[in-house]
């Protein structure tokens, strides 16, 4: 891994940017003081190698309010959810539960998250048309058109093998439809 | 025994063989599995990142019709995911009261209630109690005879700790009791609960296919010759992704990996393809016999 020397300057930051993620995080939220660096969770975190932050750092830029960087970072992305780091953190952090939130308000924030929010999206998008999620619409979806030709060839051999289907399983997708109505009805009623 | 079934969106796809080898070991055992009727997707970890309230809303739909089947009736399910997505919601609907509002809300315009009573059990949980163990082992007709197996647990079936999660999220124990009740024998594997990176092999590749790397050279270094999984998603990243990884690295591993469910089936002496053993990347049945393991063809 390559030293991280990034300079923090004033626009990186929002004084508020802790205060926000505690009350989002609700009681979780109260934890988030306490980290005191020890690293459990980057030592613990599997994708840990391949993120520009780890997860220790961005704790400490949560701190330090360093909203910009923590928003715009590779971690938030890159973690894998596999509360690793939640259930060894010895102060009790669920820093997966700070990423997962971490990652929410990057999706509301038009300046970060840009590439991610389409994975989302056609996620949400699947399971609102199909009421199931079928992970090759998905990852045909998600993929760029490049990357699909080039899995061509797999692709072929994974439906020989009975791995994928043509045609997506559909299940009650009208019953999911109203429920993804109401839900984001209220929300935006909430706004 | 009575469940309600919920085999979840993988077991129409990638996990088709993990449903199938379900289904027959269950009738095998006397495990009577009623499928919940019109189930949708859970809501996943995916959506809860998107939008909790949908996401909670997505699992109380499945969860309000599991209620319907029957006073008292419990679930259980093949996936890993789904186990871990009911099991956060069914603790939101217990404890959040914004979440419970908006979710009585979501189900109303589907008519339907739930009132956060449904136990959420994993296939794993089911068939690895003392007394599933005693009943596997007296209709054990094929046992897997000194087969070194990694047992690999993943993430989701045993994190994050819930009230009443069944195995210890650091060294879990149920696989590995499983597999010296059929004859094999676990091996010591460093990455037994190591995440295999989920969805990351779509959405970053590389980074995933590292990810696996690391659990077949550990398994490797271990001394198995197969890994077993109860996970879908992680057999999908292990077997399917398994060429990729191989191409990727230039390291060879041919490295079966079975669904725990078709362990159990090849001991209570089903046939192979009945279990779906054809239908993985990485050849098992040549596998299985050269190590003498009898299997019926």
């Amino acid at each position: 891994m390559s030293p991280v020397t990034h300079k923090i300057t004033p626009e990186m930051i929002d004084p508020t940017f802790e205060a926000t993620l505690k009350k989002r995080l609700g009681e979780k939220g109260k934890k988030i003081p306490l980290c005191f660096q020890c690293g459990v969770c980057s030592g613990s975190c599997p994708v840990a190698f391949a993120m520009d932050f780890t997860p220790r750092q961005i704790m400490e830029l949560i701190k330090l309010g360093v909203k910009d960087l923590v928003l715009s970072s590779s971690t938030i992305w890159l973690c894998a959810a596999c509360y690793s780091c939640s259930v060894r953190c010895p102060q009790g952090i669920d820093l997966k539960q700070v990423m997962d939130t971490l990652k929410e308000m990057a999706l509301e924030d038009p300046k970060y998250g840009k590439a991610e929010k389409a994975f989302y999206e056609k996620f949400i998008e699947v399971v609102r048309r199909n009421g199931r999620v079928d992970e090759v619409a998905l990852y045909v979806k998600v993929m760029p058109k490049s990357a699909v030709m080039r899995n061509l060839g797999f692709g072929l051999k994974l439906y020989q093998k009975g791995k994928i289907k043509l045609s997506p399983s559909k299940s009650s997708a009208d019953q999911v439809a109203k429920i993804f109505e109401k839900v984001l009805a209220t929300e935006v009623q909430k706004q | 025994m009575k469940y309600a079934y919920y085999p979840g969106c993988s077991a129409n796809t990638s996990g088709k063989e993990y449903n199938r080898s379900f289904r027959l070991i269950a009738k095998a055992l006397d495990i009577e599995l009623v499928d919940v009727p019109d189930w949708t997707c859970c809501g996943s970890h995916i959506t809860y990142v998107f939008n909790p309230a949908l996401a909670a809303s997505l699992s109380a739909r499945n969860l309000a019709l599991v209620e319907k089947m029957g006073e008292g009736i419990e679930m259980v399910t093949i996936c890993s995911g789904c186990y871990q997505t009911f099991k956060r919601s069914n603790e939101l609907l217990k404890h959040d009261a914004t979440i419970q509002a908006k979710v009585k809300e979501a189900l109303e315009a589907v008519n339907l209630s739930y009132n956060a009573n449904v136990k959420i059990h994993h296939a794993l949980e089911v068939l690895t109690t003392q007394e599933a163990l005693d009943t596997i082992s007296k209709k054990i007709t094929k046992p897997l005879k000194g087969l070194k197996v990694a047992p690999y647990y993943g993430c989701a079936v045993v994190r994050p700790k819930f009230e009443d999660t069944f195995d210890d999220p650091e060294n879990p124990q149920s696989l590995d009791r499983l597999l010296k009740v059929l004859g094999a024998e676990p091996v010591f594997y460093i990455d037994k609960v190591r995440c295999c990176g989920g969805v990351l092999i779509m959405k970053q590749e590389r980074v995933g296919l590292e990810m696996i790397r690391r659990l077949l050279t550990n398994a490797k270094r271990a001394g198995a010759e197969c890994i077993v999984t109860p996970c879908a998603l992680c057999h999908l990243n292990l077997d399917i992704m398994q060429p990729k990884v191989e191409r990727a690295f230039k390291q060879k591993f041919n490295m079966p990996v079975f669904f725990f469910t078709q362990l159990i089936g090849l001991a209570l002496g089903l046939k192979p393809t009945e279990l779906g053993l054809h239908k993985h990347m990485v050849p098992t049945i040549s596998f299985l016999q050269s190590k003498g393991v009898e299997v019926l063809v």
